[in-house]
């Protein structure tokens, strides 16, 4: 634990123990406000006599009976430091310190007429399976994903990658709940600059319990007033390390599955595994397939709007009838009415959400076909308006990062509106601004647009299409000239 | 302060929310004129003659067209006349054709034409001209042919017809306005007359200057064609060859000269008195798609085809010349080349005069480059 730094958290004033044992476990029980789960049990041997004490939802009964309690009745006339068979071990006289490990699943044994104690680590370990996380499935390659520990999660990392260089750094979060948080990159891969950015970063958060990676990501952005999200994250060990090996920063969090990977950018959004496990071809086709759905998903309402409340001589004849015998006798002008159908498909998607997995069904059926086919018999939006809108919405799922995702939903509000008021002239306004922002965003100091701009030619092998793995990239030659 | 500020803010949101509005055109509100006819009256106003397409009352049902006509002094004159007459909002924005009757055509169409170039919300590019033997509106008089409306009939006829090399290239009312500002240059559209309840594509009308001056017919058109160098998808000739059967179905070839290059050489010199002399030369690569003749299509047969062709084709070629000559029609563009390479004894012409006195050497070589899979 020597490279963990205690960066908000500051443990309470330090209190020598005495040799009162019974002081000593007064001290610990309020100092712990006399929990319930603070559980002690006096260890009598042949030498000597104390008590242990731990909190019992957090410890492993069976370490303790192992290598706590079997060793001390069998002690034949050992000294104590010999005696306990825990994988940590620390002697102590600050009190304080054992109040810490009591509250990070250690036990705590103190010995009668002794100031010395004992810190013994008997952590109990609850820990679901390791499963492929729900919302990034992949067809091919390993199916595993990371869980709510962060020794699990690393040690998939480190299993994933098995390179002397690979860095672990410890922090810990929060003044009231704090949480480790680690840091992972490659040594050789990663730009120190990069590395020390984050750091800075991690080390300014001041805050007082961490729920979630979340609030590392709100805390750590470069923008915070930015739409697009700066930070990538993935549940899935595969991505996360293929990331680490293109020299980027991967920051999990102790009780959270989700690693977040930085610096991102804008096109990483667009990437998923699967690219790299299918056949290049194909994978290349997915991606402009991706990339179709990224204009679609947000300029498509927009198009619409403007087309038909501005520009319908762009449609050709044929379409020209099919889209007006469908408006014919929708009362609405064409904002309201995609305004309208995109808040029942909002409030249909948010439904779905919460509902249980066999209530959910309903919801497809009140939305499809009831809500679906009744607005337009009942004649208030157009039938090539819901066309539109799912088509829209499909476009929306298409995007592998469920962030960026909702950030494309919400761009196309703002979107629809400019194309009510400016026709195709205030699209191309929206996009204007939309795609300057973009450029200058930055993702811990990188470029967010890379590599569109700044413009990078061979960088672009790998953005829209993926070319072959061999024709790919070469491997950074020094250290530091990574991703 | 911090009300004023928000106050103006306020005013500029909605300045800038707001100014789009009146650009605005709902697609449901409108009433599309796709075809419209423009002819003259006894007194000498404008009437025009609109088929208006009636939006479907669902996705389901078809569109109905509806025609209707009005007078004025100008064409949007007596659109406006029209506005009138039927519901809502006419506009032309997916205008398909001008229809321009022969007699107001000789007396120009620069004037009906106006509106269309001057108000660029009128499209220009896609619309073609078209000139009726009789008054345009006769045209429209029974609205539906078989299942098609009147302007798909004429849209398709038109375009199909363009690919048979009869009417190429596309002339629209763009190219017609550059042609008719280019006093070296002059146009031919197609010409389409009313035959009992059908509507036949005659030829072209050629045009001089802005007057409608004269007309080819349908075969002739092929080889005004040709002679611009230009040729659809496919462009067919059918001449006798084979006189010794005596039957009138024996000793025809029909040879297909747009499936191959066509070589042109388009020569225009002044000599030592000041004529203009053009010398036309055209290499036409055929392929033979009907032959009824006796003979089998060997070597020596096609060698003797080729130069009865070519000969033919040649006096067809001083027809067609003669004529459009004789209608005082540029369509070659021998005027731009003056302009272009002989500008000084240009400066000195009156073209309108000078041209009728242009002479033509035509030269058409025929090539039999393949016979189909029989001999």
């Amino acid at each position: 634990m020597t490279s963990e730094s205690r960066v908000t958290y500051m443990p309470a004033t330090a209190q020598t123990s005495t040799s009162s044992l019974s002081s000593n476990v007064k001290y610990i029980e309020e100092a712990l406000f006399n929990t319930n789960d603070l559980k002690q049990r006096t260890l009598r041997g042949p030498n000597t006599s104390g008590t242990l004490l731990y909190l019992e939802s957090l410890v492993d009964p069976m370490l303790i009976e192992r290598n706590i309690i079997i060793p001390f009745k069998h002690q034949e006339h050992k000294e104590l430091d010999e005696l306990f068979t825990t994988l940590e071990y620390e002697q102590q006289t600050d009190l304080s310190k054992g109040v810490d490990g009591l509250i990070q699943g250690s036990c705590v044994y103190f010995q009668e007429g002794k100031p010395e104690f004992y810190i013994l680590a008997a952590p109990a370990k609850y820990d679901r399976s390791i499963t492929e996380p729900e919302n990034e499935g992949i067809i091919r390659g390993p199916h595993n994903g990371f869980i709510e520990s962060l020794t699990v999660n690393l040690h998939l990392i480190r299993k994933a990658i098995n390179a002397s260089d690979l860095i672990v750094k410890y922090y810990t979060l929060g003044s009231t709940a704090p949480r480790r948080v680690a840091l992972i990159y490659l040594h050789s891969l990663a730009q120190p600059e990069t590395v020390q950015k984050v750091e800075s970063r991690l080390e300014s958060i001041s805050i007082d319990s961490v729920i979630s990676t979340g609030f590392l990501q709100e805390n750590m952005e470069d923008n915070p007033y930015s739409i697009f999200p700066q930070h990538l994250n993935s549940e899935r060990p595969d991505h996360v390390s293929s990331y680490l090996l293109t020299g980027k920063i991967a920051i999990l969090l102790e009780g959270d599955p989700t690693a977040l990977i930085v610096p991102a950018s804008f096109f990483a959004f667009y990437q998923t595994p699967d690219d790299y496990n299918n056949r290049w071809m194909i994978a290349s086709f997915v991606r402009i397939i991706r990339l179709i759905s990224f204009i679609t998903a947000f300029q498509l309402p927009a198009i619409y709007i403007a087309t038909v409340s501005f520009h319908s001589n762009v449609l050709p004849l044929q379409l020209f009838f099919t889209v007006q015998g469908s408006l014919t006798r929708v009362p609405f002008p064409p904002l309201v009415e995609a305004m309208l159908l995109e808040l029942i498909f909002e409030l249909l998607r948010e439904a779905g959400l919460r509902l249980p997995s066999r209530v959910g069904q309903t919801i497809g059926i009140v939305g499809g076909l009831v809500i679906g086919d009744a607005i337009v018999k009942a004649g208030l939006v157009s039938y090539t308006m819901i066309i539109v809108v799912a088509l829209t919405a499909i476009s929306s799922f298409l995007i592998p990062s469920n962030e960026m995702s909702s950030s494309m939903r919400i761009l196309r509000f703002p979107l629809m509106i400019m194309a009510s008021m400016f026709g195709f002239i205030g699209i191309s306004f929206g996009l204007t601004i939309m795609f300057i922002h973009l450029c200058k965003l930055e993702s811990f100091g990188k470029p967010y647009f890379s590599p569109l701009a700044p413009l990078k030619f061979k960088k672009l092998k790998d953005t829209f299409v993926r070319f072959p793995i061999w024709n790919l990239w070469k491997k950074p030659d020094s250290p530091g000239k990574g991703n | 302060m911090t009300r004023r500020i928000s106050k103006m803010l306020i005013v500029l949101l909605l300045s800038a929310c707001l100014t789009g509005c009146w650009d605005r055109e709902y697609l449901k509100d409108l009433h599309l004129a796709y075809t419209a006819g423009f002819d003259l009256t006894e007194d000498g106003m404008i009437k025009e003659t609109t088929e208006l397409i009636i939006p479907p009352e669902s996705e389901q049902s078809t569109t109905k067209n509806e025609v209707h006509s009005s007078v004025g002094f100008t064409p949007r004159s007596a659109s406006d006349n029209l506005r009138t007459k039927v519901r809502g909002n006419i506009r032309f924005n997916k205008n398909g054709f001008v229809i321009i009757g022969k007699p107001l055509a000789q007396k120009g169409i620069s004037p009906i034409m106006d509106v269309n170039f001057r108000d660029p919300s009128n499209p220009t590019s896609t619309v073609r001209l078209i000139i009726t033997d009789t008054n345009s509106s006769d045209l429209f008089e029974p609205k539906m042919v078989g299942e098609l409306k009147l302007g798909e009939f004429i849209n398709d006829k038109i375009k199909s017809l363009e690919q048979m090399s009869v009417f190429f290239p596309a002339e629209t009312v763009d190219t017609v306005f550059r042609a008719m500002m280019d006093p070296g240059q002059d146009f031919a559209v197609p010409f389409l007359s009313k035959e009992g309840d059908n509507i036949i594509a005659k030829g072209v009308a050629l045009f001089h200057d802005e007057y409608y001056s004269g007309m080819l017919d349908y075969e002739k058109s092929v080889m005004l064609v040709l002679l611009k160098g230009k040729k659809g998808n496919n462009a067919r000739i059918t001449k006798r060859v084979d006189t010794e059967t005596g039957q009138k179905d024996r000793g025809t070839i029909t040879i297909n000269v747009g499936r191959k290059r066509i070589k042109r050489k388009f020569d225009v010199k002044v000599n030592d008195k000041g004529e203009v002399e053009v010398d036309l030369k055209l290499n036409l690569q055929a392929v033979v798609e009907e032959y009824t003749g006796g003979r089998k299509l060997d070597e020596p047969e096609i060698k003797k085809i080729n130069q009865d062709l070519s000969e033919m084709l040649t006096k067809d070629a001083e027809t067609v010349l003669h004529e459009i000559q004789k209608a005082n029609s540029d369509v070659l563009g021998v005027g731009r080349k003056l302009i272009a390479y002989h500008n000084k004894e240009w400066k000195t012409m009156n073209w309108s005069e000078d041209y009728r006195k242009v002479r033509f050497r035509p030269q058409v070589e025929v090539n039999i480059v393949d016979t189909g899979i029989l001999q």
